[in-house]
């Protein structure tokens, strides 16, 4: 497949600390690539190394088929015209109405015409500023972000890059971005870096994992969630006397980990045919209804949290 | 120089939308209108200040144009290095220059509209105060030789740009818009005591400092030299604000 983002051997070090630290990774073309990591992870200088506003300390960052460290100022500036990039806080002249920063981010990337009216007038509806007759002063931060992701998409970009693109939405406003997000797939590559898992499982088709500027995994959402979720977790519902069943499972020796729940509890089996055979004779010798017995799928959360841990 | 004109134009707007309309061109008409009063009251507030029985003599166009690029090199020369201070640390503390370079913006032609709008907002307004400081002074004193206040008003516009390329410059590199004001008036008044060594005020721009005031006396003062070291010497302010703006990280 090809590669619409490869980051090769990146290293960012600042005199006291590291960002990023030997980052390996690429992103598919025409993929929602999702690229996860707890605050401070090293995502942001990432993303300004990606674009070419940091230098990398060493290693290289390939866009587009373009090498951005030997790229010149004219070859970055018809490379960035390609991509659309929402900062983590979008900066805009605050003199200015939505309609004149779409206007004039238009004009920088060299849409015209009734291209860009038309342009304009689709990305203010979508971005619900329309009718607000405000200057982008007195926005508040919600509306800031979704002005910065209609401008991101002006120029119809090749590659949408979004730092924390939903952080500061309300459930709403963070729905509109996920979908719009997600009805690029195929279309636009998007890099959509951000700590909130929710959002990568609901729209990623691949997600990178970062943790103190080092790449702990990368691969699809169902790779990472089988190879490190795995299938060994089990919900037990049961009516009657739950409390003599969490005592008689506590003695086996294939149950790993037990958590109580409301009505039976959740097995970490270490064994998983004989867990099969041995919870229904447990169940009917101890004379409880048994509700439910099945795998618990493993959330993206769930990986991470387990990755991260793992690694501090 | 991919994106100029666009970035030019935003450049050009922002100063009709902001305050920056205001500041500089109201400092301007002001020492325009004030210059030829001050000149003419001067012999009486220093009478009555002095408290003694001194005759001074009767005020003149000269005293008024004196007053006029006196008002030019200190009030209104402080006015223009306090408003481009914050010219491109500004925009990368908002975030707006790292926006606009997203979208195609050269480092080049970000600096150079910077610049070039920065010298119609400065040359503009003193095209039009100059013009009200002429007629305010024939008002006042029934004449205004239009030949030696255009010669003291151009050696001190001179000046001025180059300050503003200077004060970008320093916008570019220092992160802090107050860093920049302090320093670049520092700088200024380095300037105008390097004026006073022969040669620094014949060859160099500091001989700019001086020449708006000797020009307006009537004096025969060659300024020509320092006004070409300060295009030669702005021109490479201009290379050095866009190397520095390209080492910069966003």
């Amino acid at each position: 497949m090809t590669q619409c983002v490869s980051v090769d051997n990146l290293t960012k070090a600042y005199p006291v600390h590291t960002a990023v630290d030997r980052l390996t990774m690429s992103v598919p073309q025409g993929s929602v690539f999702g690229f996860l990591g707890p605050n401070g992870a090293g995502k942001t200088t990432t993303v300004r190394m990606v674009l070419g506003f940091a230098r990398p300390t060493s290693g290289s960052v390939s866009v587009l088929g373009h090498d951005i460290g030997s790229s010149n100022d004219t070859d970055l500036a018809r490379l960035r015209r390609r991509i659309g990039f929402l900062p983590d806080v979008p900066g805009f002249y605050p003199w200015m109405s939505a309609r004149d920063v779409l206007r004039f981010a238009a004009s920088l990337v060299g849409v015209k015409g009734t291209t860009l009216t038309k342009r304009t007038e689709s990305l203010l509806e979508l971005a619900g500023l329309s009718d607000v007759r405000q200057r982008v002063g007195g926005y508040s931060r919600g509306m800031k972000q979704r002005l910065g992701i209609a401008q991101a998409l002006i120029g119809a970009p090749d590659l949408l890059v979004l730092d924390e693109p939903t952080s500061a939405l309300d459930p709403i406003g963070r729905k509109a971005v996920l979908d719009m997000v997600a009805a690029l797939r195929g279309r636009t590559s998007v890099f959509f870096s951000t700590h909130i898992l929710s959002d990568v499982e609901r729209v990623c088709d691949e997600v990178a994992i970062l943790d103190k500027g080092r790449l702990v995994t990368q691969g699809s959402v169902e790779e990472l969630k089988t190879r490190y979720g795995g299938s060994s977790r089990y919900a037990l519902d049961v009516t009657g006397d739950t409390a003599r069943l969490r005592t008689t499972l506590g003695a086996e020796a294939w149950v790993g980990r037990m958590i109580d729940t409301a009505s039976g509890v959740e097995l970490t089996v270490n064994d998983l045919d004989l867990a099969r055979r041995r919870v229904p004779a447990i169940v009917a010798g101890l004379d409880v209804g048994l509700v439910r017995f099945e795998p618990i799928e493993t959330s993206l959360e769930d990986v991470f949290v387990s990755l991260v841990q793992r690694d501090a | 120089m991919t994106g100029f004109g666009s970035f030019l134009v935003k450049e050009l707007r922002e100063i009709v939308a902001t305050w920056r309309l205001f500041v500089l061109p109201l400092t301007l008409l002001f020492c325009a209108v004030a210059s030829p009063l001050l000149a003419l009251a001067t012999p009486y507030i220093v009478g009555t200040v002095a408290n003694l029985p001194l005759t001074l003599p009767d005020p003149t166009v000269a005293d008024a144009y004196a007053q006029w690029t006196k008002n030019l090199g200190q009030m209104a020369l402080l006015v223009v290095i306090v408003s481009f201070s914050s010219a491109v640390n500004g925009e990368r503390a908002s975030g707006t220059a790292a926006m606009a370079l997203s979208k195609g913006l050269t480092p080049a032609a970000f600096i150079v509209a910077k610049v070039a709008a920065a010298y119609a907002l400065v040359a503009v307004p003193t095209a039009l105060a100059t013009l009200v400081m002429a007629l305010t002074t024939r008002v006042v004193f029934g004449e205004a030789p239009v030949g030696t206040l255009l010669r003291a008003t151009v050696a001190w516009l001179v000046l001025a740009l180059w300050c503003v390329t200077a004060v970008i410059l320093l916008s570019t590199v220092l992160d802090s818009a107050s860093a920049t004001a302090g320093l670049a008036i520092a700088a200024w008044v380095a300037l105008a005591v390097i004026s006073s060594w022969g040669p620094a005020a014949r060859w160099s721009p500091a001989g700019l400092v001086g020449a708006p005031m000797a020009l307006a006396m009537g004096s025969e003062t060659a300024w020509a030299w320092p006004a070409l070291t300060a295009a030669v010497t702005a021109a490479m302010l201009v290379v050095g604000s866009v190397l520095a703006l390209r080492r910069r990280e966003l």
